[in-house]
This record gives structure tokens, C-alpha cells and sequence, in this order.
């Protein structure tokens, strides 16, 4: 067989022409005969990821624990039941530093208490700002508050960058070396929160039936009913031990617990 | 001659110590920077350019003799960017969890400086079974190289080993110990200062060689 001349132009081009083709094919072939099986992925990624939110990581049978939780609303949040207790669920998406970064955060039925968080993101850097898929840092999440004098006041800071009289109520210490990021996730917060203000307002249902401002209580109109069953009652002597329950104490002569925290809320 | 002969060996052995791609040929700096600041990134990217080297240099030798020469960087770019692309496909519908973890890197890898040097310095000119050797010995250096410069950065940096912590807890300032976390080390320029020492200490100790 007579060698081919590798260095015509001829040869160039038709080689060239057939690689391309044939990768192009190959490509193309595995792209979509894989497609469904990776969007039954992506999927299940996204139901896992919002699990996540309400602490509900690493579970077994993502869309088992999905279909019996989670309930999907029409604005785009959604509605979590955890332990008969109604958590909401706000989707975040905002940019990190190289690309996008988006999250779900929870609010308590108070509509100001963080259930819990969670990020995701598409190219931060690995070790620093990719650290936000932590749990480390999604925990840091809970409990904090989200609004301060109707503003989304929760936000990500470097130790001592924070806002001065902003309380470590709405404060989460970034993530080190990785300040672009975490401003990102601040901003993204800040923004979708706000997006999603009147939603959070709806599901509060506008007047506070939180009792003695414990997440246990939430569900019940009057401390005093049996469904307080964590928080018993709010009579004195059991609000004693309860730190948020403390200044009940100044209701020592009320015996239902209700008005007493009621009135207490309006002292503040 | 041999699958195992004492040349294929010394192509497989070279890379790890005398010739090695990050210490020696100084390639593949840039994704050393990005990717050790801990050290399971570091463990993870170390694989995947073994993995993707080795059957790149596969896949080339068994073209090149058909590669016209012209056009040969842009065919071995083809052929990395296509297989690092089709891996990452299948990664993602069978191995849901790996792809995530791999995603971040999978744009780094075609980038490698070290799998372009190798397919044009030997896949161009050796058989398979050496080309495979080859990547697999490059790609192995090359790892051990991140993992060396990983671990230093994350106990030095974090206090801690693959997530866990090594430093504990009481040895911290804010716990009223003496110890502090150095910041430098979670910035990429201190990975470059590393690989340098990392260099330094590798001529010393091959001085005569």
C-alpha cells in the first residue's frame, strides 16, 4: 500500500472534516441517549437540595421523604410539614464570584425565625468559596432572624464586618477566604427574601399566634391547650425554666398564658 | 518486547521522581492553584487527569501515525475535550453524586498543560502500551504533587485533614490557646510558594542524579 501523504492539503481537510464529524456524532448520541437518566437526577438533586433546607439531609429515599413533606406552591415557594409543624420554603438564586449560586432558606411559622438553609453553587472555587455546600455553614443559619424593621436584615459578615447595632441575631460569619462569595450569598439573600416578603406575610397569617416565642408553640392559639405540649403551659412555673418564656414572670398574677404572652409582646 | 520490560518500567517510574511533569517540566501550575486548598479536591483532580492522560495518550497513539501534522494540536485537543466531555456525561447519569464532586474540575482538565505535553511529546512518537504507562505515571506525579501541597495548606490552613480536625479545638486563640489558623495558606499564591519549596526539596535530595 502506497503511504499516504499526511501533509496534503487534501488529506488535512478530509481528516479534519471526518474527526469532526465523528465526534460531533458521538457526542450528540451520548448526550441524548443519556438525557432522561440525568434529568431524573438533576431532579432528584433539586428535591434533595430542598430537603436539605428544612434539615433533612443525606435521607435514604429522596423522593419517598419529597412526596410526603413537601408541598409545592404556586408563587414558587414551598410549604414544608415537619412534625405537623408548617415550615415555608423560599428558593434564593443569586450570583457567587464565577458563576451561579442559589439556595433555599426555611422560615418558622413566626415568619421571622430561620428553620433552616440551604446553597448550592455552579463554580465557586473549590475549598473556599465552594465551602458554602457545608453543612457547617448552612446550620449557622438556623435560629437566626430574618427581618428588622420590615428589611431583610440576615445577612453573611466577616467576623467584625458587620453593620454596627446589627444584634448576631441576623449575622453568619463567612466563609475564609472566599469574601466575594460570601457577599454573593448575602446578596442573594437579601434580594429573594425581599422578592418573597408577602408570601412570608401570607403564612404568617398576619397575627402572631406564636406563644411565648417558642417554635414549639407555634401551632397553638393559647399556650394554656394541650397542642403546647412542649412548651405545657405557660403558667409561671413552667415558664420559669423557659428562657424565652422568663418575662412572663411579670405576669405572675395572670394564669392564662395567652394574654400573658400577648401583652408581653407588646412590651417589646 | 515485553508488556513489563525494564524501559516501559523506567517510562512509568520517570515521571514520579526524576522527571517529574509539575517538579521538573513545571506544567500543570495553574490548576495546582486552584484546586489545593484542601485536600480531598486535591485527591479527586489528581485521579482525573490520570485517568483522562492515560487514555488520551491511548487514543492518540493509535492516530498517530493518520494525525496530519498541521493540524495535530487541534485533533489531540479534539480528542481530550470529546472524552473529558462523554466522561462527564456518563459520570452524571450513573454517578450522580462524583459528577457533582467532578464538575468544578472537568473545565480544568482540558485545560492541563500536562495532557497536551504528553500527547504531543510521546504519544505522537510511542505505541500505545507506553503512551498508557506514560499517562498513568504523568498523571500519578502529578497527583502527588497536589496531595503534598493539599496537605500543608489544609492543616496549616484549616487546622484539619481531609475535613477532620487535626488541631484541637483548645489550641485556638478565641479558646484561650496560642494557636491561630494562617489565613495565607487558603489563598492560591501560598500553594505557589509550596510548589516551590516542594521543587527546592526535590533537587536537593536528586542533586547528584
Amino acid at each position: 500500500m502506497a503511504k499516504l501523504n499526511t501533509n496534503s492539503n487534501v488529506y488535512t481537510i478530509v481528516y479534519a472534516s471526518v474527526m469532526v464529524i465523528i465526534v460531533a456524532f458521538l457526542l450528540a448520541f451520548v448526550a441524548s441517549s443519556l438525557k432522561a437518566t440525568q434529568d431524573a437526577n438533576v431532579a432528584r438533586d433539586v428535591k434533595g437540595q430542598i430537603l436539605s433546607s428544612v434539615n433533612l439531609r443525606g435521607e435514604a429515599d429522596v423522593d419517598a421523604k419529597y412526596a410526603e413533606v413537601i408541598t409545592e406552591n404556586a408563587d414558587g415557594t414551598f410549604t414544608a410539614n415537619i412534625n405537623g409543624e408548617e415550615k415555608l420554603i423560599v428558593p434564593l438564586k443569586g450570583a457567587g464570584l464565577w458563576g451561579p449560586i442559589w439556595g433555599y432558606i426555611s422560615v418558622n411559622k413566626d415568619g421571622e425565625t430561620v428553620y433552616g438553609a440551604f446553597f448550592n453553587h455552579e463554580g465557586e472555587t473549590a475549598g473556599l468559596g465552594a465551602r458554602i455546600v457545608e453543612e457547617w455553614f448552612q446550620t449557622g443559619f438556623n435560629g437566626k432572624k430574618i427581618f428588622k424593621d420590615n428589611e431583610v436584615a440576615l445577612g453573611v459578615y466577616k467576623a467584625g464586618k458587620a453593620p454596627s447595632g446589627l444584634s448576631a441575631d441576623y449575622v453568619v460569619d463567612a466563609v475564609t477566604g472566599a469574601t466575594l462569595t460570601s457577599d454573593g450569598v448575602r446578596n442573594m439573600i437579601q434580594k429573594s427574601i425581599a422578592q418573597y416578603a408577602d408570601a412570608i406575610a401570607a403564612f404568617k397569617g398576619g397575627e402572631s399566634k406564636s406563644c411565648c416565642g417558642k417554635g414549639q408553640c407555634e401551632m397553638a392559639d393559647s399556650c394554656a391547650t394541650d397542642s403546647c405540649a412542649n412548651c405545657a403551659s405557660c403558667d409561671k412555673a413552667n415558664c420559669a425554666s423557659n428562657e424565652d418564656c422568663a418575662s412572663c414572670e411579670k405576669c405572675a398574677s395572670e394564669k392564662e398564658c395567652g394574654s400573658c404572652c400577648e401583652s408581653d409582646n407588646t412590651n417589646k | 518486547m515485553s508488556l513489563f520490560s525494564k524501559e516501559n518500567g523506567e517510562v512509568f517510574k520517570s515521571p514520579l521522581n526524576l522527571n517529574n511533569p509539575v517538579a521538573v517540566q513545571v506544567l500543570g501550575i495553574c490548576s495546582a492553584l486552584a484546586v489545593t486548598s484542601q485536600l480531598k479536591p486535591a485527591i479527586v483532580m489528581g485521579l482525573s487527569v490520570t485517568v483522562i492522560t492515560a487514555f488520551a495518550n491511548v487514543i492518540i497513539s493509535l492516530l498517530r501515525k493518520t494525525i496530519p501534522n498541521r493540524i495535530r494540536i487541534i485533533v489531540q485537543l479534539v480528542v481530550v475535550a470529546a472524552l473529558v466531555t462523554i466522561v462527564s456525561n456518563i459520570l452524571k447519569a450513573y454517578v450522580y453524586d462524583v459528577s457533582v464532586q467532578l464538575s468544578v474540575y472537568v473545565g480544568l482538565i482540558i485545560t492541563n498543560c500536562i495532557l497536551m505535553g504528553r500527547l504531543e511529546a510521546f504519544a505522537m512518537q510511542n505505541g500505545p502500551w507506553e503512551s498508557f504507562l506514560d499517562g498513568v505515571g504523568n498523571g500519578l506525579g502529578y497527583a502527588f504533587v497536589l496531595v503534598v501541597v493539599g496537605f500543608f495548606r489544609e492543616l496549616l490552613g484549616f487546622g484539619s485533614i481531609l475535613g477532620f480536625q487535626i488541631i484541637p479545638d483548645s489550641f485556638y486563640m478565641e479558646n484561650g490557646g496560642l494557636y491561630l489558623n494562617n489565613g495565607m495558606m487558603t489563598m492560591p499564591a501560598m500553594a505557589l510558594i509550596l510548589v516551590a519549596c516542594f521543587i527546592w526539596a526535590h533537587r536537593s535530595i536528586n542533586k547528584e542524579k
